[in-house]
Formats: C-alpha cells, sequence, structure tokens
C-alpha cells in the first residue's frame, strides 16, 4: 500500500525537477531591428533614341557622296556592373557600302558625358556640353568585327553618343540624261543606289566578383 | 571491355565539363542592346530632258524639230533621280542646219504662258547656239529637289531644223546634306 504512494510521490519530483530544469534555461536573442535585404544586381544594357531623335533603327535613305547623318543614342546600365562592352556590326546586304574602306560608309561614335545639344533636321552638327570622347572612327568595312566600345559600364550610368555616317566624295559620278553612272577618275562601280542593311551589337560581361567589408 | 568503358566515360566526362564551361561564359556575358535593322541607302542621280507629257525617266537623249521662231518648243527638266540637284550641265546638238540661225534654251522664275511664250518675270537664258556652232554646253544652276521640274523652252531662229538636248550631273555638284534626325 506504501509503495504505489511512494512510486506516485517520485514521479511527482520527477516531474517537478524537469519542469525546474526547463524554467532555468535562457533563450538570449539578438535580432536585427531593420531587415537586411540582400538582392543580386542585374546586368542590363538598354539602347534607346536620345531626346526627339530616330536612334539608331531608323533609316537613311538617298545619302550622296558627301553627305553626313547623324543619329543620337542613349546607352543605360543594369543595376549590376559590367565590363569589356564590345560593339559587332553587320551588313546583311553587302555592297560597296561595306566593302569598300574608301568609297563605302564612314562611322563614326562618339560619348559624351551628358545629353548632346542638337536640332532635329538642322544640318549643324550636335555638340557635347560636357566631355567627348571618339569611340570608334573608321569605314564601315574595317568595323564588321567585334570592336572594343568605351561606353560607361558602372551601374545605372548612361552614355549619350553621336552616330555620324559618313560617305566621302572619292570620286566623281556623272549621269547623262539618266543614263548608268559614270564614275571618274577611276573605273569602280558606282556607289550610287546601294543599301545596307546595319546591326550593331553591344556585348559586355559581368563585372569582376567583388569582396567587400562593411 | 573495361577500357573501353573508361575511356568512353573519360570523353562523357569531358564533354560534360566543357558543355558547362561554355554555358557559365555565356551567362556572364550579355548580348545587352540591339537595334531593329536600319538601312543606309545612296541615292541616284537622274535628270533628264523630256516632254511635256512625260513622267518617267525615258533614259534617251531629247530631241524635237523645232517649230516657230515666235513661241518656242517647251521641254521639261525633271530630277528622276533621288537625290537633290544644285547645278547641271545642258548640251544643246543642232542636229540639221548648223550654220543657220540660233537656238536658245531659256528657263522662266515666274509663270510661263506657254501659248504666248511669255514669262512673267522675263525669261532667263541658259545658253545660246550660235550660227555656224553646231553645240554649245554650258553649266546652270537650276536648284532641284527630287521630282522637280523646270519648264525650258528651246527658241530657233530657224524653224524646223531638229535640236537636241542633253542634261549630265555629277556627285561633285549634288546638294550635299548634313542632318541630325
Amino acid at each position: 500500500m506504501l509503495y504505489p504512494f511512494l512510486l506516485c510521490l517520485a514521479g511527482s519530483l520527477g516531474i517537478s525537477l524537469v519542469a525546474s530544469s526547463a524554467d532555468a534555461s535562457l533563450i538570449a536573442q539578438a535580432t536585427n531591428r531593420t531587415t537586411q535585404s540582400i538582392a543580386s544586381g542585374k546586368i542590363a544594357l538598354t539602347a534607346s533614341p536620345d531626346g526627339s531623335s530616330a536612334g539608331w533603327s531608323s533609316s537613311i535613305a538617298n545619302m550622296s557622296p558627301g553627305d553626313k547623318q547623324y543619329r543620337y543614342v542613349d546607352f543605360t546600365q543594369g543595376t549590376g556592373g559590367a565590363t569589356s562592352p564590345s560593339l559587332r556590326i553587320t551588313d546583311s546586304t553587302p555592297t560597296l557600302l561595306s566593302t569598300d574602306a574608301s568609297r563605302g560608309i564612314i562611322l563614326t561614335i562618339k560619348s559624351c558625358t551628358q545629353a548632346w545639344t542638337y536640332t532635329i533636321g538642322s544640318s549643324t552638327i550636335g555638340t557635347c556640353g560636357g566631355t567627348s570622347t571618339t569611340l570608334l572612327g573608321d569605314s564601315l568595312k574595317n568595323l564588321l568585327t567585334a570592336n572594343s566600345f568605351a561606353i560607361n559600364t558602372a551601374p545605372n550610368t548612361t552614355t549619350y553618343l553621336q552616330i555620324e555616317f559618313q560617305i566621302d566624295l572619292i570620286d566623281s559620278e556623272s549621269v547623262t540624261d539618266g543614263q548608268t553612272p559614270v564614275v571618274t577618275p577611276t573605273t569602280a562601280p558606282s556607289i550610287l543606289g546601294l543599301t545596307a542593311t546595319l546591326q550593331f551589337a553591344v556585348t559586355e560581361t559581368q563585372r569582376v566578383a567583388l569582396t567587400d567589408n562593411r | 571491355m573495361i577500357t573501353l568503358t573508361k575511356t568512353l566515360g573519360k570523353v562523357l566526362m569531358s564533354l560534360i565539363l566543357s558543355f558547362a564551361m561554355v554555358t557559365s561564359a555565356c551567362d556572364a556575358s550579355l548580348i545587352a542592346a540591339t537595334n531593329t535593322t536600319p538601312t543606309v541607302s545612296t541615292g541616284t542621280l537622274s535628270a533628264v530632258v523630256v516632254a511635256a507629257a512625260a513622267t518617267s525617266n525615258t533614259k534617251t537623249l531629247y530631241s524635237i524639230p523645232s517649230t516657230t521662231a515666235t513661241i518656242g518648243d517647251f521641254e521639261s527638266l525633271v530630277n528622276f533621280g533621288t537625290i537633290p540637284l544644285a547645278s547641271e550641265t545642258i548640251t544643246v546638238t543642232k542636229l540639221t542646219g548648223i550654220q543657220s540661225g540660233t537656238v536658245t534654251l531659256s528657263y522662266c522664275t515666274g509663270t510661263w504662258t506657254e501659248s504666248t511664250g511669255v514669262c512673267s518675270t522675263g525669261a532667263t537664258t541658259l545658253l545660246t547656239v550660235a550660227a555656224g556652232t553646231a553645240s554649245l554646253t554650258a553649266s546652270v544652276a537650276l536648284a532641284m529637289a527630287p521630282g522637280a521640274t523646270w519648264r525650258l523652252r528651246l527658241l530657233d531662229t530657224a524653224a524646223g531644223r531638229r535640236v537636241q538636248i542633253s542634261v549630265n550631273v555629277t556627285t561633285s555638284v549634288d546638294v550635299n546634306a548634313t542632318k541630325n534626325s
């Protein structure tokens, strides 16, 4: 009769001991009051026409040797930094315009640290109020490979570009009564009535990985 | 058999590693910006003298039998090209009757009354082929946008002979454009 009582007592004491043990522990916790966000950057580069310019997606018609046509394009980086930008130009309908280094199209691409100042339709060449740098300047023929293209690669920055399309007057071409053009003094084919179909592709690489203590 | 299996295994692993490396390289770079494909085209030069009703480039030399010495014959100088013109070189040739009379080519900056040959602002002579001269070439400065037309008058003091008019244009004297767009 005494044994069950003792057993019950011992059980009760055991429970008490366990409960006392749980009461003696302390959960100390420290948290940041402001949650920390960790976001991966986005490597992105967008090209868009500057202001009211038609940009580099607009066609240029009826150029004549000696003509200069200007387009203005803005390149804006994403939130992730980039490096090693390069420009590759292709002509899907090659003619003398892209196969002849002297008679064909001459491309000059300049950057500006701020938006170019120009008037659409004006014959006055746009001006850069900041610092202007010539990124590329060569015949289209020589630019049909990947070229280093030093636009600003820092996150969230914009590079303002002026693109000049020019055809130099190398030969005089003469047309009598609507007949076939005669090139003087050389016997080279005519540069007139040709079309280049251009695509510009800018490629860049993710920036070098960073290690940072803050 | 075992050797072959090991070799195939190495090749397969090598291919997998190579693919992984290529994939990583592609992920690291970005073709970030391309344009919709524009075209850059050169224009055409074509200034032709045609009969009044002609609306296309006939690609033939214009020749006419001159009619009267008082009113003259009217024809059109048309820019059928796509490049604006600043000046042209015109040649007038007497095909017959070289020794007699003069042939005058003129244009009007005002309004030609072609039934009477009167120009409201006074006709401007482009060139005159004198008696005894077979042909004459002159540079004229008639500004012509693509599709533009100048009406010319050929006046011949010796009516009835055949006269030819030829026009030449060159890239060196066209209108060069510098333009932002």
